[in-house]
């Protein structure tokens, strides 16, 4: 019986791990282009078919606030002359209520398409409780656009 | 009273392996789709070729479509393959011949007569992934001419840490990570130019 009670004891260790992973929250980026670069261009955040919540103009608003020229909307509403294209991958969970999980923004050359960098946000549901998506695309941005940089 | 200990340990038992093995277990990455695009435009034939050389691979420890880890809830790792059940390699060559197609290239395969070849050789390339995922590579970008002569090459070594979460997310990162790791390789400028010149 003791031998069933430390293993409970053991065992309850991975639940545990488990239900801490809602406290977990971690950013990484990286961003190829220099800075003058970074300034100098024009920026089109691409709106995706399944965002109802509009987080391109949301990730548009906060690029503006860093200085960068930026703006938003879908595929069709894409300005030609625009130097770089943002896209995004919003993940979404729910614990009492849905928060945004995961969110990932890509920075790519709007001739080609090749991916120049990247800035990605990931919490917890504990750790997304009281932060507004604008909180969240602000955490991504500063990894692809760190501040100071 | 033993019977009963029995079944609830085994009902223990069972619930944590699920609970652990869950999300940890079978998962997939797909890299055949994972260039949007390259940073060079050229026209004819170019042959594609990419090389898996990763030491586990070779050595038979490991099956070529073996892309990683995915640990559970002890740090216990499950492989993760890849999303066709092909060679990590054959989609990594997807990807790239995709890609180059859309810039002007008429890609063919690595064996072929060409006036160019590309070559990826494949020293390293794992995730694992736990909280975060790592992603260690080691890949080196060869360009040559019909004659087999080296005109350019870059190489690309390190270990990148970024986001884990769920498998679909992971899989985006995995792809995203090698589309910007053969990427830099290929705006080298060497490598760019080799492969934009006409050849003779």
């Amino acid at each position: 019986m003791k031998s069933f009670v430390s293993g409970l004891h053991r065992i309850s260790l991975g639940p545990l791990a488990l239900m801490l992973v809602g406290c977990v929250s971690n950013t990484s980026g990286e961003l190829t282009l220099p800075k003058e670069q970074v300034q100098a261009g024009s920026y089109f955040v691409q709106r995706h078919d399944k965002d109802d919540r509009d987080l391109a103009s949301t990730i548009a608003k906060a690029m503006q606030a860093r200085g960068l020229q930026a703006t938003a909307g879908t595929v069709a509403q894409h300005p030609t002359e625009t130097t770089y294209v943002v896209t995004y991958v919003d993940k979404w969970m729910w614990d009492m209520r849905v928060y945004l999980y995961d969110l990932r923004i890509d920075l790519r050359d709007a001739r080609d398409q090749s991916i120049l960098g990247y800035g990605q946000s990931m919490q917890g549901s504990l750790k997304a409780m009281g932060q507004t998506h604008e909180d969240i695309i602000n955490r991504a941005l500063d990894q692809l656009f760190p501040p100071g940089k | 009273m033993s019977m009963f200990v029995r079944a609830g340990t085994f009902a223990v038992f069972a619930t944590t392996l699920l609970i652990l093995g869950g999300c940890a277990v079978g998962n997939r990455y797909d890299y055949g789709n994972a260039i949007s695009g390259l940073p060079v435009s050229g026209t004819g034939k170019l042959a594609v070729d990419v090389v898996d050389v990763r030491p586990y691979v070779l050595s038979g420890d490991k099956k070529p479509d073996f892309v990683g880890v995915q640990r559970g809830g002890f740090g216990n790792p499950f492989d993760v393959r890849t999303g066709s059940g092909q060679p990590l390699a054959a989609e990594m060559r997807d990807a790239i011949a995709k890609a180059l197609q859309q810039q002007g290239f008429a890609v063919v395969d690595g064996t072929e007569t060409a006036p160019r070849k590309l070559e990826l050789r494949v020293f390293e390339w794992k995730t694992d992934v736990m909280m975060r995922m790592k992603t260690l590579y080691d890949l080196q970008l060869s360009i040559f001419d019909g004659s087999g002569a080296l005109l350019a090459r870059s190489t690309a070594k390190g270990e990148d840490v970024g986001s884990g979460g769920f498998e679909s997310g992971n899989a985006t990162n995995a792809a995203r990570t090698f589309e910007l790791r053969f990427t830099e390789l290929v705006r080298d400028e060497a490598v760019r130019s080799a492969l934009s010149a006409r050849a003779p």
